[in-house]
């Protein structure tokens, strides 16, 4: 049992830190934790392509707007003159009708 | 004076150059018309429009070279379930617009029965530069207001029709 406490009294006995060592912890505690500035990357990181993201998709929806609008006046456009087209020769038919003594052209 | 000539000519020059107006009367025309067509381009629709017409396709290529030039369109049209669902009045506003505004001329009134075909033009110096057309029938009415030269041979191609050619010294009033 003295053996055993002995060698217990010996294992914790106290020991003077080494040289250098309070230097060295105060110096860690002074600089940001690795973990920390890896995190602070990838925070950075992560927002930057989540704009990037936002943008995407913004000028997508802009662009797809754009395109709509370009097809619907498109569209309106061919209308227009198929319409036009329809209507001037409505007035010819009617013009050769007329001139012609009601016969159909 | 000078102040009052320059007045004048602030106010006077740019109804010269505006477009022909819709009345709300003509419009309100749509509620009646069992289908209706109604197209307002104007500068910046027909050149988005023209950005989307292929010019490799047949039709939309012969378009787009038909409204290169053009400043805008604008179409009316009503189609109604029975006779009598508008009247002479319904384009009178239209037509006084057509006949006072500057380098407007009808060159085309066909009364046949019930349907009538009216057909104006506005030249600028030698050419076209608009051309209008009121077509009304018995249970159909279209107005075709067209800003900017239209070439009718382009336009007649494109659809397959024989339109009626109207040189620049057509239009005089």
């Amino acid at each position: 049992m003295n053996r055993f406490e002995d060698d217990l009294k010996r294992a914790l006995r106290r020991q003077p830190a080494p040289a250098g060592f309070a230097g060295r912890v105060l110096a860690r505690l002074a600089a940001p934790a690795p973990k920390a500035r890896l995190w602070f990357r990838l925070r950075w990181a992560a927002a930057a392509a989540l704009a990037v993201a936002l943008m995407t998709v913004f000028q997508y929806g802009v662009q797809q707007r754009q395109r709509d609008r370009g097809e619907l006046a498109k569209a309106q456009m061919l209308i227009a003159l198929r319409i036009t087209a329809d209507k001037l020769e409505y007035t010819r038919e009617k013009v050769v009708r007329l001139t012609s003594g009601g016969e159909k052209p | 004076m000078k102040f009052a000539i320059a007045l004048c000519a602030f106010i006077v020059l740019p109804l010269g150059a505006q477009e022909i107006q819709f009345p709300a009367s003509f419009e309100k025309l749509a509620a009646k018309a069992k289908e209706s067509v109604n197209v307002s381009l104007d500068g910046a629709m027909m050149q988005l429009a023209g950005k989307f017409l292929s010019g490799s396709k047949p039709g939309e290529s012969q378009a787009k070279e038909i409204t290169k030039a053009l400043k805008a369109i604008y179409v009316r049209s009503f189609t109604f379930e029975k006779e009598g669902e508008y009247s002479d009045a319904d384009l009178a506003p239209i037509r006084a617009q057509l006949t006072s505004a500057r380098g407007w001329s009808k060159i085309v009134d066909v009364l046949d029965k019930n349907d009538r075909a009216e057909v104006y033009a506005r030249k600028d110096g030698e050419r076209m530069a608009g051309v209008a057309v009121i077509a009304g029938e018995k249970k159909e009415l279209t107005v075709v207001y067209v800003d900017g030269p239209i070439d009718l041979d382009r336009l007649s191609g494109m659809f397959g029709l024989t339109l009626p050619s109207m040189p620049p010294s057509a239009a005089k009033k």
